[in-house]
């Protein structure tokens, strides 16, 4: 079975444009990623599900270009508009819409030709027998066996979503639309399913766009993800480019990233171990969007990571404005300990901190804290809401034990330091 | 007597707690049930089975059962295609067709027999054609049925509407996706999954229909159904002569609400 799902091109792509206004909100969405596991990812209201249910042909955008491959599905300019119907392609949404008047069986059978009720001996054999396997086979590969009879509402969250599944891959889709498909479970379930999702996918080999907001399940599933922010793409890329290195401060924002800040290029003078090229943070922009003019002898530096290649322009300007973020989950922090230099022999910047507050985050701890150079800095300008956000482990934690009000050592290397493109 | 009192009192705490909600609801309710519980106290009874067996008696239930189970059909044919129109669809005058379809539900019965008198009656628009050619619409079984759909159809379409607007729109665009158009998509999603809705509504339209009388008295004095015999009874004879025919309706209607309700139960049940 899984041969005859075998998407045709390996390399195919996906391409999607589309232009519509819905009320006072404006898609725009335009990208063309290879087919695969498609993970379109971002806060609620982005635009997401609006751009899937666009592509399944049950809304219709005012312009725009829809393909999967070959196939093109929408083309305003050529007047192309196939109807859902003859789409081909699986839709799976949020609550899995089983039809909850029909058995598991019945569902997954739900689009394979009905054919109208005639006598027995005047059926015909062949084509209900291998309608009957195809439904059997579904059951089999889906782990449904010994269900078939059953209803919907007496299933569990992941057999639904299988049966789901299934009943879209009868109809032999050419791609499959899952729109936040892990949202309807208990969490204890859902690392589980998305593990079998992944698997699901390469044993049919079929494409799947994926609409989601939840980081671990993008990073878990994702082949290429979408970033949409306010209805339009934000940036496209694999999980190590969004997560990793977010292009702008929207998309640091997306997935998780807090603490970004902006400043100027400068060259520490004067100190120990300082390396050749550092950033001078003039402020925390997460909360605080006011600039802060920093006076000589605050130490409030950063590091450069040594592969970022400065903008022409920017390299000995003092002037231009840079925009970056600190990796919350890649600082260390120690207990302070006397006067200690601000640079370390490997070039990380350390920040004396205050600790605000300190909560149990799933394996890691997550702290809130304060650079004291942003009080020396705010001269009674109100600061409570510019916190820095840092992530460590449980055993890193022990280590230090600090209370809300106690100073701490951030040390932060060149890879803790991430900043966006084109920011200058 | 004092017992009594501390009885009642501590049904009320086990039963409401100290809500001073308890009181007035179970006022209503036994002013409710008390003319029924009532009714069997004073049924002369050895005469009821005579009562029953009276032919006229018998006619008129049969025109009863007959005309309010025709008027039904014809009711779910046109009613349950407009409850969907209204639930599903967005046209101009949507709002306004929705008033209207309700305003029969709030007119006096009277009032919606004369509207139809003056239309159907031998002198009406419609009704004179027909009259000409020796059919007559009114003071006729046809007339019953005409003055039972009128009056019922709100219950259906308005139970139709409820029961197609809690189908989840989802089903119907999955359906879509699954490549079934709209006409299918309606027989086997929409129709099966609002179906204990709608049935309630047709449950509730037939026994509207059933006890339909100041429309029916208007339009078709004759043939007796039930409610204006009951009425002849009444008023010819004398309360005695009727309490046997309230006997016989109220367990036709004891019936039939048991049945809407089980049927609510059931589809909230397949809703969850």
């Amino acid at each position: 079975m899984p041969g005859d799902m075998k998407a045709a091109e390996e390399d195919a792509l996906l391409t999607v444009r589309l232009r519509q206004q819905f009320g006072t909100f404006q898609l725009d969405v335009n990208f063309q990623v290879p087919l695969g596991l498609i993970v379109l990812f971002g806060f609620s209201g982005a635009g997401k599900s609006l751009t899937l249910r666009s592509v399944a042909g049950l809304l219709r955008p005012g312009q725009g270009y829809v393909a999967i491959g070959e196939h093109v599905l929408f083309d305003s300019e050529a007047g192309i508009d196939l109807p859902p119907q003859e789409r081909h392609i699986g839709y799976v949404p949020q609550h899995y819409a089983l039809f909850p008047n029909l058995t598991v069986a019945q569902n997954i059978g739900f689009a394979l030709p009905k054919r109208v009720s005639l006598p027995g001996w005047l059926r015909g054999r062949p084509e209900r027998v291998a309608q009957q396997a195809r439904v059997d086979e579904l059951l089999g590969a889906l782990e449904l066996k010994g269900l078939e009879r059953q209803y919907p509402a007496t299933l569990s969250g992941g057999q639904q979503q299988r049966v789901a599944l299934a009943r879209a891959l009868a109809a032999q889709p050419r791609l499959l639309l899952l729109d936040e498909p892990f949202n309807a479970l208990d969490i204890a379930v859902r690392q589980r399913l998305r593990d079998s999702l992944k698997s699901f996918q390469r044993q049919f080999g079929i494409p799947i766009v994926l609409v989601t907001h939840d980081h671990d399940e993008a990073q878990q599933l994702a082949d290429t993800v979408v970033a949409l922010r306010h209805g339009r793409v934000a940036q496209v890329g694999g999980v190590q480019d969004i997560f990793f290195s977010p292009r702008t401060p929207d998309v640091a924002r997306l997935v998780g990233q807090q603490n970004i800040f902006g400043g100027h290029l400068a060259t520490p003078t004067d100190r120990s171990y300082s390396p050749s090229r550092a950033l001078r943070v003039e402020w925390l922009q997460s909360e605080m969007q006011t600039r802060l003019p920093v006076p000589q002898g605050v130490d409030c530096w950063l590091p450069l990571p040594d592969n970022v290649s400065l903008p022409a322009s920017s390299s000995q300007s003092s002037q231009t404005l840079i925009a970056g973020c600190i990796r919350s989950d890649e600082v260390l922090v120690h207990r302070l300990s006397g006067n200690v230099s601000p640079w370390t022999e490997r070039g990380a910047a350390r920040w004396e901190v205050e600790l605000i507050e300190a909560q149990m985050h799933g394996a890691s701890t997550r702290l809130l804290t304060r650079p004291c150079w942003l009080e020396r800095l705010a001269k009674g300008r109100d600061v409570s809401g510019s916190v820095l956000e840092i992530y460590i482990s449980r055993l890193n934690w022990r280590e230090i034990e600090a209370m809300p009000g106690e100073s701490l050592l951030l040390e932060i290397g060149p890879e803790a330091v991430h900043w966006f493109e084109g920011s200058s | 007597m004092m017992s009594e009192v501390n009885r009642v009192n501590g049904l009320l705490k086990r039963y409401g707690g100290n809500s001073p909600l308890v009181l007035p609801a179970l006022l209503l309710m036994l002013y409710l049930v008390v003319p029924v519980v009532y009714l069997f106290f004073t049924l002369p009874w050895p005469q009821v089975p005579g009562q029953l067996a009276d032919p006229i008696a018998l006619g008129a239930l049969v025109t009863s059962l007959l005309s309010a189970s025709l008027a039904t059909c014809l009711i779910a044919l046109f009613g349950v295609p407009l409850g969907y129109l209204l639930a599903r669809r967005d046209f101009p005058g949507r709002g306004l067709l929705t008033l209207l379809v309700y305003l029969p539900l709030v007119f006096p019965p009277v009032v919606s027999g004369i509207l139809l008198l003056l239309l159907y009656g031998p002198y009406g628009l419609i009704g004179s054609p027909f009259a000409n050619a020796g059919l007559e619409l009114d003071s006729s079984f046809t007339g019953i049925v005409l003055a039972q759909i009128f009056v019922a159809s709100p219950f259906v379409i308005i139970a139709a509407r409820s029961a197609f607007e809690t189908v989840d729109p989802a089903l119907e665009q999955v359906a879509t996706t699954l490549g079934k158009g709209k006409l299918e998509i309606f027989w086997r999603v929409n129709l099966p999954v609002a179906r204990a809705g709608i049935i309630a509504g047709l449950l509730l339209g037939w026994l509207r229909a059933l006890g339909e009388f100041g429309a029916t008295v208007i339009m078709a004095y004759h043939p007796y159904t039930l409610p204006v015999y009951l009425y002849v009874q009444l008023t010819g004879t004398g309360v005695d002569a009727a309490l046997p025919l309230v006997l016989l309706t109220l367990a036709v209607s004891f019936i039939g609400v048991g049945l809407v309700l089980w049927l609510q139960y059931a589809g909230r049940r397949q809703a969850r």
